[in-house]
């Protein structure tokens, strides 16, 4: 199969310039690894996992549909060149294809699909962060794949569009290390999420209590995080911001968590605290499990890292399997 | 699109962030930091949320003068001419101490310390104070007589490793909620908490010990615990005797039978049983920690509640190690640098009395002045009484809304209409911008440079993000237009960078604290040479004076207390979403959602007697003012008792509070006064 070094990577990802804006995992000027632009800061596509969800670039934390002034509405242009993301993990990709669909299944979200149709998707994993972490393969959920074993990517592409890329790569070598990249993977893949199912198979069982939820809600200072970072998350507000005659209409990230998400303009709530804390987790886990077969959990394990008081979602699902099992 | 390394411009504790500026200069999102030691890729919803009010539309872009009670834009130059000739005409008029200046703990170190810089040597005022006298000026002044400092005495990164925490005042998870879920994490990990709070505060939910007693009785409740502490031999005597002083003056106060947990429970309203609990816990824990924030210090009694949290700590020896420490959680993100940097009236940077000649002989050298003032200036609290005895002539406020914050709204709109010249420098039209003569356009945090310093003495970077909008000015910019226009030719800057480096050789807990040295991650104070590494824990070995001095002190009542005609405790404070007197919080989608309207608490059963029902609106009054709140009916507070946010101009909890003030700190006892309320129908 194809294979190619890092320096080849950075080369052919140059190469996209023209065609794409591109962004890759770079290093900020503390040391926060984010996607960015090559000339932003010091690429490094070896790290791992990025904190900010990649999937932002398509659902940014605010957005403008459009403004309107004396009656007429003007729409921003988009004369941006596509978007090429490198450097998604599988779990980010696995994302990228939950909101894909949340995106286009009932509507047609017109300001997601512009910035997602013609956009370039590359997920890197295998053995990353100077060997210290082995980030599982994604096998699908975008366009390319470059799996690292230490000293080279080896090339999947998945799509007509990862495979225009991948006829661009000349170097070949025996797939066999990629294969044993492969297999751990999937020995890695059935461990990460048995204790989400296990504590998706418990709520849908109806056995986790209120009681429990009120003292998950009780350890939850509502800061957010755990949505703002989650791929899976849609959740928005939109508003307009007038200036005089002048008005902008403006899509925001909102947390469903957050008491207002759901207050009537009475003043009642028909969700409590426990409830929010609740539906923030069954969301993923119950919800998503009926409508579509399967988690809405990608185990990204952002949450787990962010959340402040440590509630994150497989820190919620272990509580619920030692207490409710 | 880029990424700017910023430090949150909300609360003291410091949070990091990127903000995402897209390719047309607009912020469009937060990236948090992961690598900053304090949020480590948290934050909480307003840091999240900290950017969108920063292009507001309602941003004030130009200078405006009012002619015929409307505001006209003017010039920069024509307003700078007018304040410093208007100044200078006052001064001549009526003395150099006519004129007052108010500092901003929102804006930068570097502009708090032109600040000053420009009422003292320009303007020749020791008139210079700040916010901090509302909320822990109390602190300073009982912190620095116990230990020689005013600051919190520990790091944040403490409250992981205590194995008791006495959170006293604070709702830590709602003000400092990177602060307060760590205090979560604690609990979960195994510590004891106590909280202190008549109010269900959330870390009282799971609080071991959850003590309600009745506001302003703090002084009698630790005085009791330290009775408990002394008579069960559980005080710490070898800590006591080498690193201390007047004990017995604590041993005298403390263990007199007023301060029996059986008499104390009359006061308070605590169980005796949760007093000597409390206490013994404390006492025997290997390592505890004390977290305290308004409850203590916003009281006509402050400093005499800020010593006994000091003194509680040296009677136990919970102080100098890790995990430990009498800890004040200062509020905005850079109320501590305002007061580091000499923003009050008796100091100069680093605490350097105005008052000693060999002091004032250094500045003068450093600013090329003859002579500086040397008498103590004016309080923010005593100038606005100042200006409402026609004393005080001019007031130029930079940053600060009293209108809102300050205590007895009708007082202060009375004294601020009094003044000849009221000077407001704001990023906003507030309800105190309003009143001014001349309005001059500020900036905020994404548009200038400089450093903030957090409530753990921590000084951080602020980055532009993007130019400052319409003809608005960096403050620092304009603090210096302000000198050169006053004839001072020696506040003329290139950037907060130099500004820094002239503080750095003036202060010595602030010398080796360098842009270049904390580019990445802030340096905490005392960090006296280019290659100290900064102090994350004071009083590790002697107190910053010595010993640690325990003094006398002895409860007095707050100062309005209820009665037939105004039978409840009115208590005020803030919610989480919004932050303080609502001029960025109130321009933000989410966080404005969460908490759009003034409200009060009351207990059901307080509701139940006066026919409330919850979310009804009511009249809320005093013997200041009236105001209208919808009513919210919970027993969070207990009966008896009212609390009310401060965030709301429509319903303005200041209109009600009582201006009476601590006699050492001034700071007004915004947590007790005497209300009653009802329907509004």
């Amino acid at each position: 199969m194809k294979v190619i070094g890092e320096a080849g990577l950075v080369e052919l990802l140059k190469s996209l310039l023209s065609d794409y804006q591109v962004y890759v995992p770079i290093e900020l000027s503390d040391g926060t690894r984010v996607m960015g632009t090559m000339d932003e800061g010091p690429v490094s596509l070896l790290g791992g996992q990025v904190a900010a969800k990649p999937t932002a670039f398509f659902f940014p934390q605010m957005d403008s549909l459009f403004h309107f002034e004396r009656g007429a509405i003007r729409e921003g242009a988009s004369k941006e060149k596509p978007i090429c993301l490198v450097g998604l993990s599988a779990a980010d990709a696995e994302g990228l294809a939950f909101i894909d669909r949340f995106y286009n299944i009932d509507f047609r979200d017109e300001l997601y699909n512009k910035r997602r149709e013609h956009s370039l998707v590359a997920v890197i994993s295998g053995k990353l962060g100077n060997g210290a972490r082995f980030e599982p393969l994604a096998g699908k959920n975008c366009d390319i794949e470059f799996a690292y074993d230490g000293s080279r990517f080896y090339v999947s592409a998945y799509t007509p569009k990862g495979q225009a890329l991948e006829r661009r790569i000349s170097g070949e070598d025996s797939a066999l290390p990629f294969e044993h990249l492969q297999r751990i993977s999937i020995a890695q893949g059935q461990e990460s999420k048995t204790i989400l199912r296990h504590a998706s198979q418990l709520i849908l069982a109806g056995k986790v209590t209120d009681d429990f939820w009120q003292k998950i809600a009780d350890e939850c200072i509502a800061c957010g995080s755990c949505i703002f970072y989650c791929p899976t998350c849609t959740c928005f507000d939109v508003y307009d911001c007038r200036d005089g005659d002048r008005s902008e209409r403006i899509r925001c990230w909102d947390a469903c968590l957050l008491g207002g998400y759901s207050r009537e303009a009475s003043g009642h709530n028909p969700r409590n605290e426990a409830e929010r804390s609740r539906r923030r987790i069954s969301h993923k886990l119950e919800a998503d499990m009926l409508r579509f077969g399967e988690l809405g959990c990608v185990d990204c394990w952002r949450c787990d890292v962010f959340c402040p008081t440590g509630i994150g979602i497989h820190a919620v699902a272990k509580r619920i399997v030692d207490r409710f099992s | 699109m880029k990424r700017v390394l910023t430090t949150c411009p909300y609360c003291g504790t410091g949070c990091n962030f990127y903000l995402m500026v897209d390719d047309g200069d607009k912020i469009i999102g937060v990236v948090p930091s992961t690598e900053n030691v304090v949020n480590k890729g948290q934050l909480c919803i307003k840091g999240w949320n900290s950017f969108q009010f920063v292009q507001h539309p309602d941003r004030l872009t130009h200078p405006l003068v009012r002619r015929n009670g409307a505001f006209e834009r003017i010039s920069w130059e024509e307003a700078i001419r007018a304040v410093v000739g208007k100044l200078k005409d006052i001064q001549a008029a009526h003395g150099n101490d006519a004129i007052a200046f108010f500092s901003s703990a929102k804006t930068t170190n570097e502009e708090n310390y032109l600040m000053m810089k420009l009422a003292r040597a320009v303007f020749k005022t020791n008139n210079i104070d700040h916010c901090a006298r509302l909320c822990h000026s109390s602190t300073v002044t009982g912190l620095t007589g116990a230990f020689g400092s005013g600051a919190m005495t520990n790091s944040i990164s403490c409250v992981e490793e205590a194995d008791v925490i006495f959170v006293i005042g604070s709702n830590t998870t709602e003000q400092h909620p990177l602060i307060g879920s760590r205090v979560i994490k604690a609990k979960r990990n195994g510590a004891k908490l106590v909280v202190a709070d008549n109010r269900t505060i959330r870390l009282a939910r799971m609080a071991d010990v959850h003590i309600r007693h009745k506001n302003g009785t703090d002084v009698v409740l630790l005085n009791a615990m330290m009775q408990v502490i002394i008579a069960e031999g559980l005080e710490n005597r070898t800590f006591i005797e080498a690193r201390t002083e007047s004990y017995d003056k604590l041993k005298d106060t403390v263990l007199n039978p007023k301060y029996s947990p059986e008499r104390a429970s009359l006061v308070t309203g605590v169980p005796a049983d949760q007093i000597r609990q409390a206490a013994r816990m404390i006492a025997q824990a290997p390592k505890a920690m004390i977290i305290y924030s308004m409850g203590i210090t916003q009281h006509s009694h402050g400093v005499d509640n800020v010593r006994s949290c000091a003194h509680l700590a040296m009677l136990t020896g919970q102080i100098g190690i890790s995990g430990t420490g009498v800890n004040p959680l200062r509020g905005q993100n850079n109320v501590q640098g305002a007061c580091d940097m000499g923003g009050i009236p008796d100091v100069y940077t680093g605490y350097q009395a105005v008052t000693d000649p060999d002091v004032r002989k250094k500045f003068e050298a450093a600013w090329h002045v003859d002579r500086l003032p040397g008498q103590v200036g004016e309080t923010v609290t005593t100038a606005i009484n100042g200006a409402h005895e026609g004393k005080i002539k001019a007031l130029y406020i930079m940053g600060e809304n009293p209108m809102i914050s300050d205590p007895d709204t009708r007082h202060v709109r009375e004294a601020l209409q009094n003044l000849d010249l009221l000077v407001v420098q704001d990023i906003f039209m507030t309800p105190t911008a309003e009143l001014a003569h001349i309005v001059l356009p500020g900036v905020t945090y994404a548009e200038k440079d400089g450093t903030f310093t957090s409530t753990e003495r921590r000084v951080q970077r602020v980055r532009k993000a993007i130019e400052p909008l319409g003809e608005s000015r960096p403050d620092w910019r304009i603090l210096c237009d302000v000198a050169r226009e006053a004839g001072y030719p020696h506040m003329a800057y290139q950037d907060p960078r130099q500004v820094m480096e002239e503080i750095n050789a003036l202060t010595p807990s602030y010398g080796g604290i360098t842009y270049d040295r904390i580019e990445k991650l802030g340096l905490q104070w005392p960090c006296p040479g280019p290659d100290h590494p900064g102090t994350p824990i004071l009083h590790r070995d002697r107190f910053t004076k010595g010993r640690g001095a325990f003094m006398a002190t002895e409860y007095r009542p707050s100062m309005e207390l209820p009665d037939a005609d105004y039978p409840f405790v009115l208590t005020t404070g803030r919610v989480f979403t919004q932050y303080h007197t609502g001029t960025m919080t109130r321009r933000t989608q989410l966080l404005e959602r969460e908490e759009p309207e003034a409200f009060v608490e009351i207990h059901p059963q307080s509701a139940k007697d006066l026919g409330i029902r919850n979310g009804e609106p009511v009249f809320v009054f005093t013997r200041r003012g009236e105001v209208q709140a919808k009513a919210r009916v919970t027993d969070v507070v207990p009966p008896g008792v009212l609390f009310m946010p401060f965030h709301f101009e429509e319903g303005s909890a200041n209109v009600l509070t009582n201006n009476v003030l601590d006699p050492l700190a001034k700071i007004p006892e915004f947590k007790v006064c005497a209300a009653n309320v009802r329907k509004s129908g």
